[in-house]
């Protein structure tokens, strides 16, 4: 055997019981032959002897650790600033964010649909003629158009309070009908959307993977244009259709990159083709906080991974 | 057999034995000089150096290494942007890649079919310019029956795979402490291809410590649906959409008890 334990009694062992009862010659011939061994053994084999000896690792050391200690100083300063205390914390810029939004946006034309429902009457008017009286009036019977969600940008990034410009606008046609002097016709006029506001979110970890930005209760303006001719009878509508915010606008997720479960590798524990094996992992997220300064997301928090 | 019988024995069986020992080492230095290799010096490499001695080489090395990082790391601070100056920033913490690390902890694997091994802990240190692990494990050659107890010093290699964001083990000091059952000449060839050959390439077979994070990532947008009863009566609907985005890593910077990386995005657009 080779161990430390093992080598050392094999050869201490040979030199140790010639020092019982044997004579001194004898001693110092077999402590000899086994010195030489080694020294043989030891000078053939210095080249492989790859650990250096002591006074070489020590002035080594003591060469390093100035230069060491200096470089460190001159980090430490630079990066005092950094921040610290969580496990995670992660930094997303505000351009970021509206990088991914503008893949959104930038998709296509129908990001938003209307339908219409029937909408009895949309307008209407009592008329007298002759002693006569009669009703001119026009309901909307069905329609669905798509609307273009033109811009959502978030603008800014202050007190945990984020700011986000929402422009939609679509046109399309919608199927309408009435009487007009006690006849009835149908038509298909154009009807225009537009929306331009600006909506204010706030902040919160929806959970560990996401940071949740929730817009804030306001009533923003749906502006709505229909030109209606109905045998002759033009009837310009327009109207501002109040709308909440939080009912137009679902609390955006914004992805924290963080994953509540994951995969982890590990070494298969039979040897075979396949060298590692996968096992699940919870983790478990506390001390979580989200704060948006700066036109900067922050996200800090302390993981613990749940073993089954 | 110990001390106390050979001491206990007539001074003719201590020649005996005298003689027995001497031409017991004549055979050993024979085959000390027909051997090429370092037979018992590369397990003293790693077993039988003294420990002071081993202990300081690590620490040299180590200094070494954390110094040629150091070094690195203070000349990007010196040069190039802001290290802020990225889309997305992460900043982990010593401890989450000890927590992560520790998965590992007790685990076993295999070299090749014939040694297995198991790591007693993965500890990881953050410095200024590096990160270093000292795992400690255990090989184990099953048809031989020799142990190589070893303590590695590593430095953790970063890298996002698949959206995934992994540190693989680059082991820069092995150092062995090999236990072995038979006789040294059976054991010698053994040990040598385990400490020598297969130690070096363990990194491949050690799995990567995997950080609870995905970058690979989709942005969901939800579905909306709003009721208008004011004016014209009319149903909104958003339709659900995925946005799905890649990130691209611009750096890893390692900084005393923490790990900054900075990620840029890629490529953003809707899932069709």
């Amino acid at each position: 055997m080779i161990t430390r334990s093992h080598c050392e009694p094999l050869f201490g062992e040979a030199i140790f019981s010639m020092s019982g009862r044997i004579k001194l010659p004898r001693k110092i011939a077999s402590f000899a032959t086994t010195l030489f061994m080694f020294g043989f053994i030891f000078i053939g084999c210095g080249s492989s002897v790859n650990v250096p000896s002591v006074e070489e690792s020590e002035k080594s050391i003591a060469r390093t650790i100035p230069k060491l200690d200096s470089l460190d100083r001159l980090i430490v300063v630079q990066t005092q600033s950094l921040p610290k205390g969580f496990d995670i914390i992660s930094h997303t810029r505000m351009s970021a964010i509206n990088t991914l939004l503008n893949g959104m946006t930038n998709a296509g034309t129908n990001d938003i649909h209307f339908d219409f429902l029937a909408t009895r009457p949309l307008w209407k008017e009592e008329k007298s003629t002759f002693g006569i009286n009669y009703t001119n009036y026009v309901d909307v019977d069905t329609g669905r158009l798509d609307v273009d969600l033109k811009k959502f940008q978030f603008t800014g990034m202050l007190n945990n309070i984020v700011l986000a410009d929402v422009e939609i606008e679509g046109m399309g046609a919608i199927r309408v009908s009435g009487k007009y002097t006690g006849i009835t016709a149908s038509a298909a006029p154009q009807v225009h959307f537009y929306l331009n506001e600006q909506l204010q979110f706030s902040i919160s970890t929806a959970d560990s993977d996401y940071i949740r930005l929730t817009p804030l209760p306001r009533t923003v303006m749906l502006k709505t244009k229909v030109t209606i001719n109905l045998l002759g009878w033009s009837i310009p509508y327009y109207r501002e259709i109040p709308l909440q915010s939080d009912d137009l606008i679902k609390p955006v997720l914004i992805p924290s990159a963080l994953r509540s479960e994951i995969v982890f590798p590990l070494p298969a524990a039979q040897y075979g083709e396949e060298r590692l094996e996968y096992v699940k992992r919870s983790l478990d997220f506390t001390r979580s906080t989200v704060g948006a300064n700066n036109n900067v997301l922050e996200y800090k928090s302390n993981i613990s991974f749940i073993k089954p | 057999m110990n001390i106390r019988q050979t001491e206990n024995t007539s001074p003719r069986a201590n020649r005996r034995m005298f003689v027995l020992r001497f031409f017991f080492g004549i055979c050993i230095l024979v085959f000390g000089i027909s051997t090429p290799g370092c037979f018992i010096i590369r397990p003293i490499a790693g077993a039988n150096i003294d420990h002071h001695q081993l202990q300081k080489a690590r620490e040299a090395r180590v200094l070494e290494v954390r110094h040629d990082g150091a070094e690195r790391l203070s000349h990007r601070l010196d040069n190039g942007d802001p290290i802020e100056n990225a889309d997305l920033s992460f900043y982990f913490s010593e401890s989450l890649l000890n927590k992560a690390a520790a998965q590992l902890d007790s685990v076993t694997g295999w070299i090749d079919s014939l040694t297995s091994y198991s790591i007693r802990s993965i500890r990881v240190k953050l410095y200024n310019g590096s990160a270093i692990a000292t795992v400690s494990m255990a090989a184990y050659n099953h048809d031989y029956d020799v142990d190589v107890d070893l303590i590695m010093d590593c430095l953790l290699l970063f890298s996002i795979e698949g959206g995934k964001f992994y540190a693989r083990l680059e082991p820069f000091n092995v150092v062995p402490t090999v236990k072995a059952s038979g006789m040294i000449s059976s054991v010698e060839g053994i040990i040598e291809d385990i400490v020598t050959m297969r130690l070096s390439t363990l990194s491949d077979n050690l799995p990567p410590i995997q950080f609870p994070v995905d970058f690979n990532n989709q942005f969901p947008v939800q579905a909306n649906y709003v009721e208008v009863r004011t004016g014209m009566n009319m149903n909104i609907t958003t339709p659900a959409q995925v946005l799905q985005y890649n990130l691209s890593l611009k750096e890893v910077l390692i900084f005393k008890e923490k790990l900054f990386i900075a990620l840029n995005v890629k490529k953003a657009g809707v899932k069709k």
